[in-house]
């Protein structure tokens, strides 16, 4: 049985007509980074709102470490929003002071923390300067000092790295990994699942306020693999056309993605493909990318893998759309 | 130390050591200077203007004997006829010319209408008023002869009382004047006014700006809301009455030099029992006097009032900023909030009027007009002490309410972001759960 630190049991929160939560349970191991995933308006901000406690459930119970949340628990958790700022006419030193001693730390300490964290991330010289001053990645990384420098058990980064540059979204990472290995517990937010992949130990998929599958990552990965087989070659692509015993799901001149018909099995396949004139380069399983588990979650329709002909543009794209869920 | 102790001192901070915190501390005083300088001067420096009353000789004889010089005004009784008279009035400036009553509108009756004629020149209320006075005196004499009264009963019957409603302090005695009642009343009414909407739009823009940076989640993560509410709310009046205290340090700096250069006039010196002081002084003497005389203990509700009034408007103005997310948005609710800061503005001459009325009384109890309003009666008139008690009482069960609601709004209001909500929508705010 894993250790869980966090615990969510059948809560549920509505605004007026709109039920923003709908009996959700989760639970968020020890020590892991759990990502939380789902598009805008699944009902993420929600649910971290209640957890952070800055809005309670109208029914359900949280369990921080064993205990059902209260309000104690607040110095324990450091808390990151999506759209985040800062004071803008304030110094950095004091707005960092000022959001550690609202989490209970006395001032000497904040002080003495705050400078160690600037230090930390290159910002010393810019401790006495406004927050205007500031570029918009160097005010990132004052959110994060913020938010992490009270040491909280649990951390929750919601979209943490949207906005920012990659050099400091790597530094970001790294520190939220060295947060992980101190044994703080993170959940992580956001809409961008091939982001997740990579960070994440658990995740949580939510839509529609109620969450819809929750596992570690690699088992809900091979849970979704379709015998979906990933082959590159070189050759006439038509004599993969006229193969037995599979489904061509998608096919350039360069990749097919093949799915195998019941009873046949991979080795029997490659076998077949060996001896046709193609060129074999590759022939690995294909896991499904948690898009497309999302994908045929949300819409009940069985995911077709396709050759990731949208790779780079994914993972170039920025996005940055007003989040005005509640 | 305490969450809302650490709110309180940013946002304190964050205000009195803005420049324009500075700014304003140090030019309404000069303003408040300036204020009262250009009244002394004006005063000083009003002229004297001379002038004639003629009357025709065979007006009325009875009257005409009576009359006598005054400081402005010499009579001049004249065998011209009314149109030569009429014609000189309208020759020469500092003339007038004085119909006087018949005999038989004078015998008995309570009030009769007389006529002065002037042309070019109005002549100024004193001169009017010095005219009135010779006439209604010589019409008395008049009467008093004929009622077979003699000068000596008279002096007899009569008796001056010279009564005395004073304020016994540690300091002695105080005695308070209407006209500086009023100017300081106006003074005090307006400023505390300002003090309101002035820190209850820093209170809205630092709501707004909280929440547009979106700091506020962070922040609420830590505290609750109303907390954070509760610790806006408290800093930014004490900042208010940081400002008042320092406008009262500095006037006083600034009188005890203005009266340095003027001269003053030392009250206690000047009370000798029976005799008016101000009849003995000019003008501007006067003003420096009545200003020194003024019962100044109204200072002491004035933080008091401006307090209450700013927890009501504020944690309603704060209310409202949180519910939107720029400064423009936020006009729909500001609008009945402005109309309620505004009623006293309406009723001002009202109160000054009759400020122990049934409606001065009223306004002056009802919350959201009392805070100035009860600063005003206080400077002009006595007000009884449970009047003052029950318009505080109001005032504090109101505002104690209006954060409560505030707080309910404020609470959802943060956190809301996009559409513009409605009325309706508010009023469901202050129902939710937390």
């Amino acid at each position: 049985m894993e250790d869980i630190f966090l615990r969510i049991e059948g809560v549920t929160k509505a605004y007026d007509q709109h039920v923003a939560v709908d009996n959700a349970s989760l639970g968020v191991p020890r020590g892991k980074i759990f990502g939380l995933l789902g598009p805008n308006g699944a009902g993420k901000t929600s649910i971290i709102r209640m957890i952070t406690g800055i809005t309670a459930p109208d029914s359900g119970v949280i369990y921080f470490d064993g205990e059902p949340r209260g309000e104690r628990h607040a110095r324990e958790t450091g808390y990151m929003p999506e759209e985040r700022g800062l004071y803008k006419k304030m110094k950095i030193r004091e707005q960092i002071v000022y959001l550690l001693s609202l989490k209970g730390m006395t001032e000497k300490a904040a002080k003495q923390t705050a400078d160690e964290w600037l230090a930390r991330l290159e910002l010393t010289d810019w401790a006495d300067r406004p927050a205007n001053d500031l570029s918009k990645g160097m005010q990132q990384k004052v959110q994060f000092i913020s938010t992490v420098a009270h040491e909280p058990k649990l951390l929750i980064l919601d979209e943490p790295f949207s906005g920012l540059d990659p050099v400091n979204a790597k530094l970001i990472e790294s520190e939220i990994y060295r947060l992980k290995e101190k044994g703080t517990t993170i959940i992580f937010s956001t809409h961008r699942l091939e982001q997740v992949e990579e960070l994440c130990d658990y995740i949580a998929l939510i839509n529609k306020g109620s969450v819809m599958l929750e596992d570690d990552i690699t088992e809900v990965r091979r849970k979704f693999q379709k015998q979906v087989y990933r082959v590159d070659f070189k050759g006439d692509r038509s004599i993969i056309q006229s193969m037995e015993g599979i489904t061509i799901n998608d096919l350039t001149d360069k990749t097919a993605m093949i799915q195998l018909a019941p009873g046949y099995d991979y080795k029997d396949v490659l076998r077949r493909l060996l001896d046709t004139p193609l060129e074999i380069l590759t022939f690995e399983l294909h896991l499904p990318r948690l898009t497309e588990i999302f994908i045929e979650l949300v819409t009940g329709k069985p995911y077709k893998p396709s050759v990731d002909r949208e790779a780079s543009i994914l993972a170039t794209q920025t996005i940055n759309e007003d989040d005005s869920e509640v | 130390m305490n969450k809302i102790a650490i709110i309180f001192r940013r946002e304190y901070l964050n205000i009195v050591r803005k420049r324009t915190f500075l700014i304003g501390t140090f030019l309404v005083p000069l303003g408040l200077v300036a204020y009262f300088a250009i009244i002394f001067l004006s005063a000083k420096m009003v002229e004297k203007e001379y002038y004639t009353v003629v009357v025709r000789q065979d007006d009325n004889d009875i009257l005409t004997n009576r009359l006598a010089d005054t400081e402005l005004v010499t009579f001049e009784f004249s065998d011209q006829s009314d149109a030569e008279l009429r014609e000189r009035v309208q020759s020469e400036d500092s003339v007038l010319y004085l119909t006087l009553p018949s005999i038989d509108n004078i015998r008995d009756r309570k009030s009769q209408t007389v006529q002065l004629l002037f042309a070019g020149k109005n002549p100024s209320k004193p001169v009017e008023r010095q005219v009135e006075r010779e006439i209604e005196n010589a019409i008395e004499a008049y009467r008093r002869e004929a009622a077979g009264i003699t000068d000596e009963q008279i002096d007899r019957s009569s008796f001056d009382l010279d009564f005395q409603k004073k304020e016994l302090t540690d300091d002695g005695v105080s005695s308070s004047n209407e006209d500086i009642g009023t100017i300081i009343g106006m003074g005090i009414f307006f400023l505390v006014y300002l003090l309101i909407s002035i820190y209850g739009s820093i209170l809205m823009q630092g709501v707004i700006e909280e929440k547009s940076n979106r700091i506020v989640e962070i922040v609420v993560s830590s505290v609750k809301p109303f907390e954070l509410l509760l610790g806006k709310i408290t800093a930014i009046g004490s900042a208010g009455i940081t400002q008042f205290i320092l406008w009262i340090l500095l006037s006083i700096g600034v009188m005890f030099g203005a009266s340095f250069f003027m001269g003053s006039v030392d009250p206690a010196a000047m009370q000798t029992p029976g005799v008016d002081v101000q009849e003995s002084m000019s003008q501007a003497e006067r003003i420096m006097y009545q200003v020194q005389i003024f019962d100044w203990s109204i200072l002491w509700f004035v933080p008091l009032y401006f307090l209450g009034g700013f927890f009501l408007f504020g944690s309603l103005m704060a209310a409202a900023a949180s519910a939107v997310d720029n400064i423009q948005d936020a006009q729909q609710f500001l609008t009945p909030i402005n109309i309620l800061l505004i009623l006293p503005v309406l009723f001002f001459s009202n109160l000054i009027q009759n400020p122990n009325g049934a409606f001065a009384t009223f306004i002056s109890l009802f919350p959201f007009s009392s805070p100035v309003s009860m600063l005003l009666r206080l400077s002009l008139t006595e007000v009884p002490w449970w009047e003052i008690a029950l318009s505080l009482a109001i005032l504090v069960v109101t505002f104690l309410g209006c954060v409560w609601i505030a707080g309910r709004i404020y609470r959802t209001g943060i956190l809301m972001y996009g559409k513009k909500p409605t009325f309706k929508e508010l009023f469901r705010w202050v129902g939710y759960r937390s």
